[in-house]
């Protein structure tokens, strides 16, 4: 499961408007691969959820291509326990989450055709809780 | 190579505003510029990708604006990547006998030995920089990978140029490898789709 190693600070500001709201202007274009999945809402993705979808991703192209993850859960999300008043200071860090703004680039795919690519990248999205849309290279058919 | 011819309207308006309503219409504001005044120009959207099947730099079109005539090649282009459409085009118009900078784009052929032993065909560089006259430009680098074998490398340096092309891509950049699959970690909570129990641990 992807989480950082060590982090300067535990617990941080949500930043909804910075990091979720708007387009992408970094890493919104397909760069390593051939085949790539672009987000088209802006939410918060869980180490969980990216997990999911690579596992899904890779059992459909069957070892057979290569797969970047394009984002990193680097934001830890706190959640307060059940049944407890609010006050008495922020929440405990409860996962790690990677912020996703409409047109990031999700994950990428070479080395498979574009039917499998396409297959698996479904698969894949259908793991993930936002829109998203399956785009290829350009030059490549 | 077949000369392409691409008719472009004169804009006058520009800016956001301008743009949008030409988009709207069905056409994609472009600019061309080179060693002359640049020139803001629109493109029917429909003939565009009727022309090009895919955009490439080292493709030189026969571009009419009005009554001018020049020869240019597809500089720069924006993508909305949500919607898949094209924004804007730059051209650079290129002039007859004075050498100019492009990416010539790189096409793998054939299946690798390396593939059908259990290897991956990794192809890490999709085009490479090259300098030469204008007619010189070739249309694509075509590398034949049928003899690739597990952990083998085609390098820039491989590379078989046409006459009177240099190119500017470092030659020690590998274009494609044969690296073998890394052996997949199962873990047991690799449904990975509930949302149980964090385990953040953050130092």
């Amino acid at each position: 499961m992807l989480s950082p190693k060590r982090v300067r600070f535990r617990k941080r500001q949500r930043r909804v408007n910075r990091d979720l709201r708007g387009q992408a202007t970094r890493g919104n274009s397909v760069s390593f691969g051939d085949y790539g999945l672009v987000a088209l809402e802006g939410q918060w993705l869980t180490n969980r959820q990216i997990e999911a979808a690579r596992i899904a991703m890779t059992r459909k192209i069957k070892r057979g291509g290569k797969v970047w993850i394009r984002i990193f859960p680097d934001v830890p999300y706190t959640k307060k326990p059940a049944e407890t008043r609010m006050g008495k200071g922020k929440g405990s860090p409860e996962r790690w989450v990677a912020s996703v703004k409409s047109g990031t680039v999700l994950f990428e795919l070479a080395g498979v055709g574009h039917e499998l690519a396409e297959e698996a990248m479904t698969l894949a999205a259908s793991k993930l809780p936002i829109k998203t849309r399956f785009v290829a290279r350009r030059g490549v058919e | 190579m077949a000369q392409t011819i691409l008719r472009g309207e004169p804009r006058t308006e520009t800016g956001k505003g301008g743009a949008r309503r030409l988009r709207r219409d069905g056409r994609i504001p472009a600019v061309v510029y080179g060693h002359t005044e640049p020139v803001h120009f629109s493109v029917s959207s429909r003939d565009f990708f009727k022309t090009f099947s895919t955009i490439s730099e080292s493709t030189i079109v026969t571009l009419e604006v009005g009554s001018s005539q020049r020869d240019v090649l597809i500089k720069d282009y924006d993508e909305d990547i949500t919607t898949g459409t094209i924004v804007h085009l730059d051209f650079f118009e290129v002039e007859k006998g004075k050498k100019l900078r492009t990416h010539v784009a790189i096409e793998l052929t054939g299946s690798p030995v390396g593939v059908r032993l259990g290897g991956i065909l990794d192809n890490n560089l999709h085009q490479v920089e090259v300098e030469c006259l204008p007619k010189d430009i070739p249309e694509k680098f075509v590398i034949d990978v049928s003899g690739l074998d597990r952990d083998e490398s085609i390098h820039v340096s491989d590379l078989a140029l046409p006459e009177g092309v240099r190119v500017l891509t470092a030659p020690e950049q590998t274009i494609a490898s044969i690296v073998m699959p890394r052996a997949e970690v199962e873990s047991d909570d690799e449904a990975g789709d509930g949302e149980g129990a964090g385990e953040a641990s953050a130092e």
